[in-house]
This record gives structure tokens, C-alpha cells and sequence, in this order.
């Protein structure tokens, strides 16, 4: 008897499981919003990374860690790169 | 929940597997956004499936259900409720089934923790993912199944209990922690192969995976450095580390890992090192697949082996599909993969990554050659060579130094570029400490890799207190904060950097340990009781022998005394050779086990092993070590952890 109930509860949460997964089949036909790759979201992520690397240098800087010349010339190479994404994001959007 | 419970839901989690990957594989021909959900849906179905019948065998096991042979074999009534549980993974068919087990919980948080982004990554991601569940559930479904009954016409009245080496408090969380070092490279993985496939040349799935990789990276350091505490504490040998090849195989997935967590870094800044980042995660995830392989087949014989069987060729042919499928994949992309970037500088922090990755990389290959050697050449010569520690302390002993160097070296360089004021500023004090703390040990007579790895320690551990001074300083001079403040916000405000610099510490104290080993000793001798023994500058008494009946065991103990040469008492240790099964009428069921003993402090171990007693005699038979300076290497383990959970630490931007 025992075991009859267990094959019943295996039934039922089987049959949960497939209602569960074909259920988006009895939706409307939509197509993929998908995105070949996502070149904005990259080019923000790339914008917010430089930004910190801006930050970090700045502590290296303070921490004595880079001479003047150094700390100058590798903001300023920073800076043409966070500009070049700007004006990247500024063309898409 | 009978067993049968379970078995139909690995029936049912082995069919959704298989249709998900169908319904997925459509819908990237089709783009029909229906059939992504249905597919995904399936493949949250699998691993509700597959974590529910890991659920209904842990249940077999507390309730001991010895009608299930693999109950009957790795429990027994007397087995405490722990290692009831924790026979889950003492066996083949358990721990096959724990991996899918793992790999689910993972699956789930990936497949809901990305259900609105990575879209183009995704439906790849889940495919990969199940795919790999779908290669274990044939194995637990069709070649070892956990829930298989024992035969027919017999009924088991007992079980025959748990290794006793595994009835252990580090191995009930070694295996899991293992695991979940092994099984978590998947994720890395999947993504890397989705972003390859999907022609992704971005570093955003990099940023996705890093928090990941980093996690699974110290579960597989907890693993190993649990498995070392468990070897030194549980096998009676002395160390922790026997280049035994599962020990390897857990180190050589480690070493690439280690390499990819840094090499990642290179990718989520600059973009760089695409390909070689690729390269790393696809040898990762095949390595950790090689290792559940090399546990699992009983290909090698190991002290860490507990199960053999004939899942060698399925195993070596789902590495060899994974090898095929991934580099071909990735020599294909190739062309869009370079960089456009390139090293600006030799003093530069990225070559200081690239090289420690080199060396990591050239580590792994070592050990990759010496544990299969005696496969290959019993299967060319038909003689089974073995490779020794010797081969593999050889080779990794003057890489691991040019490690340990550039693990100071790296953080004083800055990233682009560093000029020569900037490194004679940067390197002056730890390398004139290192330098001194060398000459002073050569002074004391010391010579060889202790003097380099003592001397390279002081350089690291001084370069590491210095940056943390640096920053420390800076911020107490421009915002006037106290030392403590000004050293919790430059961590805090940092976590990435700083928590890696806390694991560069870690890394000193455990070479620390290592380098210990140099200075070890050792002897074995039979003693009666009264009588006294040297073992370097100690003396050992046997004081008494003791019998105990515990629930599962028998145990002899000898009461050793233990003082100096000018006889101050230091402890008293009692380590106990014990009978497990003892009750069982057949002898060969019962099981001898020497429990250890361990006066442990920061400058040596004093470790106690019964290797035997005569009773009529009152002679116990002990081999005494004297181990220097092995609580570095679990002290530097702890570092290593508490670095690491500062570095994962989210950031206030990205929670």
C-alpha cells in the first residue's frame, strides 16, 4: 500500500514537472530578443573599470608607490582610453 | 522514500537532461523564445531531480536500509550518524551521485542568478552545464547505481561500516570541500565556451565568472589543505604532502586555477590575454574531471583511493571529448580572439602575471608528467615505473621558490609600466632584508633551498607589510585617520588587492612550514613499559598500557611521558592502536587503525604513532617524529582563507 502511494506522489510531481516545463510552449510565438553581443553593457563595464583603475593609481600614487612621472604618464594613458569609450557609448546611444 | 523513489528520479533527471539539450539545441536554430524557457525549465528539472534522489540515499543511509547495497557496504548500525552521512561520498556510485548533487545546487544559482542577463551566453551556459550533468547521470543511471538493492535471497543484518580511515572529523568536510573546488569549474567553464562559441570577445562573462572562479579556487585550496591536515593527522607517516597521485590530482587543477584567478585580472583591466585565459579555464575544467577520474577509476594505487572500478575508459573518453571539443573550438576562433594589446612593459604588473603564470602552468606539466609515467609505461614497456617524491620535489623546488619570489615581486610593480626610481624605491627594504636574513642563516651553517626559501620569505613577508605601510600612510596623512581606520578602509575600499596581498601572506607561512621539513626526525623502536627512549633532544617513557571498548572499535593505548634532555616535563601523549569490527566473528573483518597522537606547537610537532603491541610482553611498538614548524603551513592556510573571503567580498557598486 505504502508503495502505491509513493508511485502515486512520483506520478504527480512527474506530471508537475512537465506541466511545469512545456507550460512557455502554450505561449504565443516570440521571437529572441537576443543581442549578438552586448556591445553597450561591455563598453560601460569597460567605462566603470578604467574609472577604478584611475582610482587605484591615485592610491598607488599616494602611497608612494609610483614616481610623478610615472603616475602622469599612466593617468594621462588612461584618460585617452576612458575618452575613446565615451565617445564609443556617446555613437551608440 | 524508498529507494526506488530515488532511482526514478534519476530515471526522470537522465531523460530531462537529454530533452533540455534537444529543446535548447532547436531554439538556437529556430530562436523560437518558447523553447529556451521549456529547455531551461528542463534543465532546473534535472537538478531538483537529481538533488531530491541525493536526498532520498542520505535518508536510506541515517535510517541504515541495509535492503541498499551501497548502505549495506559503507554503514553499518554502529557507524555514528556523521559518517553515515559522510558515506554519501565514500563510495563510487555515493560520490558520482554527490557531484551531480553539487553541480545542481550550482547549476540553479547560475541558471537564476543570470535569468535577465548574459541573454546571448545563456542558452550555451545551460547546455554546457547540463551536458555535464547529463555524463553523470548515464554513469549513476547505467554503470554504478547508488540505489541498487543487495541480492535477492540475502538480508543483511548489518552493515559493514565505514573505512575507519574515514571516520574522521576533516575527512567528513575534506571530500565535500573537494568537490565542490572540482565541480565548481564548470560554471568558469561553461561561460568561456559559450562567450567562444558566441564569438564574444568582451570581458564582460570574465567579470561574471571571476567572483566564481575565485570561490571554487578556495574551496579547492580548502579541499587540499584539508586533505594535507587529514593525511598528517589520520595515515601515521608524518607528513602531509606524498605526491600521491590523487593528492596531484586535486594540485593540478590548482595550479591552473591559481593561474587563471590571476590571468582573469589581466583580462577584466586591459582585454588582454584572451586566448591564454581560454586555454587556462579549458585545462581547469579537464583537470578536474582527470582528477574525479583518477579518485575514481583505481587506475593509480593511492592512500586517498577508496573505490576502484571500470569507469577508467568512460571518464578518459569524456576528457578527451572535452580536450577535442574546446581546443578545436578555440583554434577556430583564434583569429578574433587576439588582443589587440600588448605588453607595454617587462616591469610591468602584467608580466609579472604572465610569468607567475608560466611557472604555474610549467608546475602543472611536471606533475601531469610524473603521476601518469607509470600508466605510460606500463602501457609501452608493460612495467609499471613509478615516479617517486624525489622526481617531483626536484623539479617543483626551484619553481616553487620562483614563485614564492615573484609573489613579492608582482605586487611592487605597477600595472603599465614601473621606472627604475620606482623599483629601487619599491624594492629596497625587502630585498636588503631578504638579503640579510640569508647571510645571517648561512652564518648559522644553514645552506641550500632553506636558506633561499627562509631569505625569499623575509623579502615577501617585508614587500607585504611595506604596501600595507605605504597605504596605511597615505591615508592618514591626507584624511588624518588613526592606524586602524586608515587599515580597515584601504582594505575595504580595496578588498580585490589587499585580500590578495593577505593571501600573499599566507602563501610566506606556509613555505615557512614547508621549508620545516628540512629539519626533520624520526625513529621507530619497540619499548616495554618503564623503559625510556631518545628521539633528538626528548625523551620518551611508555608510562602504561591501557585497554578501552568503545561502540565501534577496541582500542590498546600507550601512555607515553615525554620530557626533555634535562628531564622537564613537557606532555604526556597517548596515541592508541585500534581494532575496528572487533565484535565481528570473522578476523579478516576486522579492521586494525593507528589513531595518532600530536604535541603540536609553532616551532615542532612531536607525533606519536602505535604502530603495535605485545600484549605478553608489555611492549608497545611507537615510531616517534619530531616535525618543525608544520602548524605554519595549516596557520598559513588559515590566511590564505580569510585573504581570499576578503578579496570575493562584493564591492557596495556590484552588490
Amino acid at each position: 500500500m505504502t508503495l502505491w502511494i509513493e508511485y502515486g506522489v512520483i506520478f504527480i510531481v512527474f506530471t508537475a514537472a512537465v506541466i511545469y516545463a512545456v507550460k512557455p510552449l502554450l505561449l504565443p510565438p516570440s521571437l529572441d530578443s537576443r543581442k549578438s553581443v552586448d556591445v553597450k553593457s561591455d563598453l560601460k563595464r569597460r567605462k566603470q573599470l578604467l574609472y577604478r583603475q584611475i582610482k587605484e593609481l591615485e592610491i598607488e600614487y599616494s602611497a608612494g608607490n609610483l614616481t610623478v612621472v610615472d603616475y602622469e604618464s599612466n593617468r594621462q594613458e588612461i584618460k585617452i582610453e576612458v575618452s575613446a569609450v565615451i565617445s564609443d557609448l556617446i555613437k551608440l546611444s | 522514500m524508498t529507494p526506488i523513489v530515488g532511482n526514478i528520479s534519476l530515471n526522470l533527471a537522465f531523460g530531462f537532461s537529454v530533452l533540455s539539450i534537444i529543446i535548447l539545441s532547436i531554439f538556437l536554430r529556430s530562436g523560437d523564445y518558447r523553447l529556451y524557457l521549456t529547455g531551461r525549465r528542463l534543465s532546473i528539472g534535472v537538478s531538483l531531480l537529481s538533488i531530491w534522489a541525493t536526498i532520498v540515499l542520505g535518508y536510506q543511509l541515517i535510517r541504515s536500509n541495509f535492503e541498499v547495497d551501497y548502505v549495506a557496504h559503507y554503514t553499518s548500525r554502529e557507524t555514528p550518524l556523521l559518517y553515515k552521512i559522510s558515506a554519501l561520498w565514500a563510495g563510487q556510485a555515493g560520490s558520482l551521485l554527490f557531484w551531480v548533487f553539487i553541480l545542481s545546487l550550482f547549476a540553479l544559482t547560475v541558471i537564476f542568478q543570470n535569468k535577465n542577463t548574459h541573454k546571448n551566453l545563456m542558452p550555451w551556459v545551460i547546455i554546457i552545464i547540463t551536458a555535464v550533468e547529463l555524463f553523470f547521470l548515464v554513469l549513476i543511471n547505467f554503470v554504478t547505481n547508488p540505489f541498487l538493492p543487495v541480492e535477492a535471497d540475502i538480508i543483511v543484518a548489518n552493515g559493514l561500516g565505514l573505512n575507519p580511515l574515514l571516520q574522521n572529523l576533516t575527512m567528513a568536510i575534506h571530500p565535500p570541500l573537494l568537490y565542490l573546488g572540482y565541480v565548481g569549474f564548470t560554471i568558469p567553464f561553461a561561460f568561456g565556451i559559450s562567450a567562444l562559441i558566441n564569438k564574444d570577445t568582451s570581458s564582460l562573462w570574465i567579470q561574471s565568472v571571476r567572483r566564481w572562479s575565485l570561490m571554487t579556487w578556495l574551496f579547492l585550496s580548502c579541499g587540499i589543505i584539508l586533505g594535507g591536515w587529514w593525511a598528517y593527522q589520520e595515515l601515521g607517516w608524518g607528513g602531509y604532502w606524498a605526491w600521491d597521485p590523487v593528492e596531484n590530482a586535486s594540485l593540478m587543477p590548482w595550479l591552473t586555477a591559481t593561474a587563471f584567478v590571476h590571468s582573469i585580472v589581466i583580462q577584466e583591466k586591459k582585454n588582454m590575454l584572451r586566448v591564454w585565459n581560454m586555454v587556462l579555464i579549458i585545462l581547469t575544467f579537464t583537470l578536474c574531471i582527470f582528477g574525479t577520474f583518477l579518485t575514481r577509476s583505481g587506475i593509480m594505487s593511492s592512500v586517498h583511493s577508496f573505490a576502484t572500478s571500470s569507469l577508467g575508459p568512460l571518464f578518459l573518453g569524456f576528457v578527451f571529448l572535452i580536450l577535442i571539443f574546446s581546443i578545436s573550438l578555440l583554434l577556430f576562433r583564434l583569429p578574433i580572439m587576439k588582443s589587440e594589446k600588448k605588453m607595454e612593459s617587462f616591469s610591468s604588473r602584467e608580466s609579472g602575471f604572465l610569468f607567475n603564470n608560466v611557472i604555474f602552468v610549467v608546475m602543472c606539466f611536471a606533475v601531469f608528467w610524473g603521476t601518469i609515467f607509470p600508466v605510460l609505461t606500463e602501457a609501452v614497456r608493460g612495467v609499471k615505473i613509478t615516479v617517486g617524491a624525489p622526481f617531483f620535489n626536484q623539479i617543483n623546488t626551484p619553481l616553487g621558490m620562483v614563485l614564492l619570489l615573484l609573489t613579492g615581486v608582482g605586487p611592487l610593480l605597477a600595472w603599465r609600466r614601473t621606472s627604475r626610481q620606482s623599483i629601487i624605491r619599491n624594492f629596497a627594504l625587502p630585498a636588503s632584508a631578504g638579503l640579510l636574513t640569508a647571510i645571517l642563516l648561512l652564518l648559522l651553517n644553514l645552506a641550500g633551498y632553506v636558506v633561499i626559501s627562509f631569505s625569499l620569505s623575509v623579502f615577501v613577508l617585508i614587500a607585504m607589510v611595506s604596501e600595507f605601510y605605504r597605504g596605511i600612510k597615505a591615508r592618514m596623512s591626507r584624511f588624518g585617520e588613526n592606524p586602524i581606520t586608515a587599515l580597515i578602509t584601504i582594505i575595504s575600499k580595496n578588498r580585490s588587492r589587499y585580500g590578495g596581498y593577505i593571501v600573499h601572506l599566507g602563501i610566506v607561512f606556509m613555505f615557512v612550514g614547508f621549508t620545516g621539513n628540512a629539519f626533520n626526525e624520526e625513529k621507530e623502536f619497540g619499548i616495554k613499559v618503564g623503559q625510556e627512549e631518545h628521539v633528538g633532544i626528548y625523551r620518551i617513557k611508555l608510562s602504561g598500557l591501557s585497554e578501552a571498548e568503545r561502540p565501534n572499535h577496541y582500542a590498546f593505548i600507550a601512555n607515553l611521558r615525554i620530557t626533555d634532555s634535562q628531564g622537564n616535563f613537557i606532555v604526556n601523549l597517548r596515541p592508541e592502536k585500534r581494532i575496528y569490527n572487533h565484535r565481528n566473528p570473522d578476523p579478516n573483518r576486522r579492521q586494525p587503525h593507528s589513531e595518532l597522537d600530536i604535541y603540536s606547537t609553532m616551532i615542532k610537532d612531536i607525533y606519536s604513532v602505535f604502530s603495535g603491541v605485545d600484549k605478553e610482553n608489555q611492549t608497545a611498538f611507537l615510531k616517534i617524529m619530531i616535525n618543525p614548524l608544520v602548524n605554519w603551513v595549516w596557520i598559513g592556510g588559515y590566511i590564505l582563507i580569510f585573504g581570499t573571503m576578503i578579496a570575493l567580498w562584493p564591492r557596495k557598486d556590484e552588490v
